[in-house]
């Protein structure tokens, strides 16, 4: 009974996340962040015609926009060739951002040591 | 002393927190090349992946709340900044399945369930995978200190010593 609750309390919660998005995509808001978009056009992932902005369904409910032969869309986003290399690009973004915490990390304790000199106990972390 | 009764071995919370953990992430990295898995297999790894982050939520339930109590209080400034990307890291996950939902070209269709898919959910589908690797890289960085300890607790211990014993039975044979 208490874990239905807590599920029902996230699926609330991501309920309010869903009901913002959809008002904000109705919204001239949206218009202005995304430009191009309302006419069928997304322009920073390259090519694709303004008509499949609000593509049809065939009749087994697949769309019939046009498709390259590995099923995605030709969008010049990414080659159609089977590879690695995007999922070793996002682990390098990943390993990036955590040296980089670090880092700032490291450097934010010694500039705190620094500034303030602690009596002779060391200090416990988290 | 031990407490743990030799019959009933309790389970690690935090072997379970790191198991689950570890899999939603490499489901995570998976999700993020559809073109590596085909459409297929994308939209059924995400949707199950939906459901291990509710499972992760439950299992943190009680960190949830006792820092959303505490959020608006004093609180030091890094568990603050984590419980903001918590909150985003949730917002920007509800958004790439929603989307994806509205954009579903083999699960929704393969159940009969017609969506109407536009432009806007394609690019804000994208656009929150992105962010979403961004805010996961900085959720693993300020957790950096636990995933290590529980990587070499439930890692590294558990294969090194075989290792070293297989090496001396090789020696000795
Ligand atoms: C963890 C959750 C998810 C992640 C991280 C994710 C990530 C991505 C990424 C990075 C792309 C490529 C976007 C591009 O090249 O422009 C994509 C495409 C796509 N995803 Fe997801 N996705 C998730 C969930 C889902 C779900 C639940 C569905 C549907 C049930 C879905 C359906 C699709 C479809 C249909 C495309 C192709 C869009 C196109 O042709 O441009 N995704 N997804």
């Amino acid at each position: 009974m208490k874990i239905m609750t807590r599920i029902l309390i996230i699926l609330a919660a991501a309920l309010v996340v869903v009901g913002a998005t959809v008002i904000f995509t109705n919204s001239t808001l949206a218009a202005k962040v995304m430009p191009g978009l309302s006419d069928g056009h997304r322009p920073e992932m390259g090519e694709f015609s303004p008509d499949e902005a609000n593509f049809s369904r065939s009749g087994d409910g697949r769309p019939t926009h046009s498709l390259s032969e590995d099923g995605f869309r030709g969008d010049g986003r990414h080659d159609s060739r089977f590879s690695l290399f995007p999922t070793l690009k996002n682990l390098a973004v990943i390993v990036i951002i955590i040296l980089a915490v670090i880092i700032v990390e490291r450097l934010i304790n010694l500039l705190k040591r620094r500034t303030k000199q602690p009596p002779a106990a060391p200090q416990g972390t988290e | 002393m031990k407490t743990d009764s030799p019959t009933k071995k309790k389970r690690s919370p935090t072997k379970i927190n790191f198991v689950i953990d570890l899999s939603i992430f490499i489901a995570f990295l998976v999700a993020m090349d559809p073109r590596l898995t085909g459409m297929a297999i994308h939209e059924w790894l995400s949707i199950a992946f939906g459901t291990a982050v509710i499972v992760h939520l439950l299992l943190h339930w009680k960190w949830i709340i006792a820092t959303t109590r505490r959020a608006f209080g004093k609180i030091a400034a890094q568990a603050r900044i984590n419980y903001i990307l918590n909150i985003l890291l949730f917002i920007a996950m509800t958004i790439i399945i929603f989307t994806g939902l509205m954009i579903s070209e083999v699960a929704l269709p393969g159940l009969t369930i017609q969506l109407q898919p536009n432009a806007a959910w394609r690019f804000l589908h994208s656009f929150s995978a992105d962010a979403v690797l961004i805010i996961v890289g900085l959720h693993v960085a300020l957790h950096w200190k636990w995933i290590v300890n529980a990587f070499r607790r439930y890692i590294v211990r558990p294969v090194l010593p075989t290792r070293i014993k297989m090496k001396q039975e090789e020696v000795h044979a």
